[in-house]
């Protein structure tokens, strides 16, 4: 059986080099709106705004991308009710390449000027094992940096998403691929890697509570290089190529961990 | 979904009462493993019980002795090399008249109705080779040889082969989900249950100390499954383990360590 997390429809394109983000905003409105299926592309309406296919749970959720200046791209996540999940921006610096991860459910888009990398992403999250319709808090977002530039904290960390808690939206911990605290890599001893989905945590009064996982990516050891590809076994049935982003291993919770996404 | 690997071996569980003497204690477990189970266990020497070898020549083996008195019992577990726990041997108090016996041809698990334990499971190191490593069986129980509790009983914790299967040692953090609670989300630190309260559950997956000090995830212990720690101690639970299937799984009273240490063990019945 394929979870479902693994089963929507995916896209992956890049742009090898630019020096101004207008390539990559091209790159990414070709991808949602032209390359899918009828079925799983999303719409511009009005210019600028991308909104995700409903599924048929009526999820969705839509991204403003806007050319702010030739190196900056801002990049505002708001859910089903509009409510901004984030509102930030990513930059270049000098010549840069863009590679861009979208689907039904997912949009990520990773700037790399020089060694460094600067991610702006949108997901929703797979609510099994409960049905798909269980809960609302399903849209995850997060960009390198805030509206105005200025880079936030933690954000270039893979554990680390905005969502809407109970208590309002909010920049947390969430994704927790920890096994125990004496263990040093996700390595098993006879040698295999753990490669785990990906799940996300809401905060509720007294705790946090299982919201999801996201879409099309997977948890790798954190000795996997950025940029390199990793064919992984999905499922009893499907295997996939997934490539690790530039993303960096969480403080707490995802110590060992990188975060993988799928290419083919 | 195939039924995992781990999940597909064989299991039974009983409910049996003895008369609190060892030997009894012994007879009854005698019946189960070489009597009842399917397929059967063998006793290559008196009270020393061998589980039935698998294709990859794999088994564990558990002597049982008397204890560090006379209402105690006390269980070796050998390795396929024969390497034996003596010296990290556990021990139960079986002073009571009644236990459950929850067994299959990779593990074995009793508990008494004083709520003692001894266990034993061999892992199964998919996605490696089943063969990949010898250091593939956990073992505790709920006390030391001198007859008290020592925390090697909680569900972190157990007795395991160290990093050459040289010899036995008593680790820490033997569970691999569920141990020391990140401060970044709190005493949740892996998913207990999902936003609309449904009961998330693992496999028991069991690390131990390797080469160079590192610590790595070994395998999983067949028919046993972490749950949330909140469940009462001896409720049972149903599980989805392939697209049609359901499992049913019994929370032991093995001890929870810390509140961080939210990871109960549950073990199949059915």
């Amino acid at each position: 059986m394929t979870l479902p997390a693994f089963s929507s429809d995916f896209r992956f394109g890049s742009v090898a080099s630019m020096t101004d983000v207008q390539d990559a905003i091209d790159q990414i409105r070709t991808q949602l709106t032209v390359t899918p299926p009828a079925a799983f592309q999303w719409t511009e309406s009005p210019a600028n705004r991308f909104t995700s296919p409903a599924d048929a749970d009526g999820r969705f959720l839509s991204v403003n991308i806007t050319r702010s200046s030739a190196t900056r791209m801002t990049f505002t996540v708001r859910d089903q009710n509009g409510t901004v999940i984030r509102d930030g921006t990513i930059d270049i610096s000098g010549t840069a390449s863009a590679k861009i991860w979208s689907g039904q459910y997912h949009l990520w888009a990773q700037f790399k000027s020089g060694a460094t990398f600067e991610i702006a992403r949108a997901s929703i999250l797979d609510e099994t094992p409960d049905p798909q319709s269980a809960h609302d808090k399903y849209v995850v977002a997060n960009t390198h940096r805030d509206s105005a530039g200025t880079i936030t904290a933690n954000s270039d960390r893979v554990s680390f998403w905005f969502m809407e808690d109970n208590s309002g939206v909010q920049h947390l911990e969430r994704g927790v691929f920890l096994f125990n605290a004496s263990l040093t890599t996700q390595q098993m001893a006879a040698g295999s890697f753990q490669n785990n989905v990906v799940p996300v945590q809401y905060e509720d009064v007294g705790g946090f509570a299982y919201a999801g996982q996201l879409y099309q990516a997977v948890a790798v050891d954190d000795s996997k290089a950025f940029e390199s590809q990793e064919f992984i076994a999905l499922s009893d049935t499907l295997s996939g190529t997934l490539e690790v982003v530039g993303l960096i291993v969480g403080s707490a919770t995802a110590t060992h961990s990188r975060l993988a996404l799928r290419v083919s | 979904m195939a039924v995992p690997a781990f999940l597909s071996s064989s299991f039974r569980a009983v409910r049996v009462e003895y008369d609190t003497t060892q030997a009894d204690f012994i007879d009854k477990i005698r019946d189960e493993l070489t009597g009842a189970q399917n397929p059967a266990w063998t006793e290559p020497s008196a009270d020393r019980f061998k589980s039935p070898v698998d294709g990859d020549g794999r088994f564990f083996e558990l002597e049982f002795v008397n204890g560090a008195n006379s209402t105690k019992t006390r269980c070796n577990c050998y390795l396929s090399t024969g390497l034996s726990t003596a010296g990290f041997s556990r021990e139960l108090r079986r002073d009571v008249s009644s236990m459950l016996i929850q067994a299959g041809q990779y593990h074995f698990y009793v508990e008494c109705n004083n709520a003692e334990f001894i266990m034993a499971a061999l892992l199964d190191l998919l996605p490696n080779s089943q063969t990949a490593i010898n250091r593939n069986v956990v073992f505790s129980g709920s006390l030391d040889t001198t007859g008290f509790a020592d925390t090697v009983e909680n569900t972190r914790r157990g007795v395991v082969p160290d990093a050459t299967a040289a010899a036995w040692i008593e680790e820490i953090d033997c569970l691999s989900f569920f141990a020391s609670a990140p401060s970044g989300v709190g005493n949740d630190a892996v998913p207990r249950q999902t936003l609309t309260g449904q009961r998330l559950w693992y496999p028991y997956y069991v690390s131990g100390p390797e080469a160079g000090s590192t610590h790595k995830v070994r395998g999983r212990a067949y028919q046993m499954l972490v749950v949330d720690s909140r469940i009462s101690a001896g409720s049972r639970i149903q599980v989805p383990i392939d697209d049609t299937t359901l499992g049913t799984f019994r929370v032991t009273t093995r001890p929870i360590e810390a509140i961080s240490q939210r990871a109960a063990i549950a073990v199949r019945v059915a």
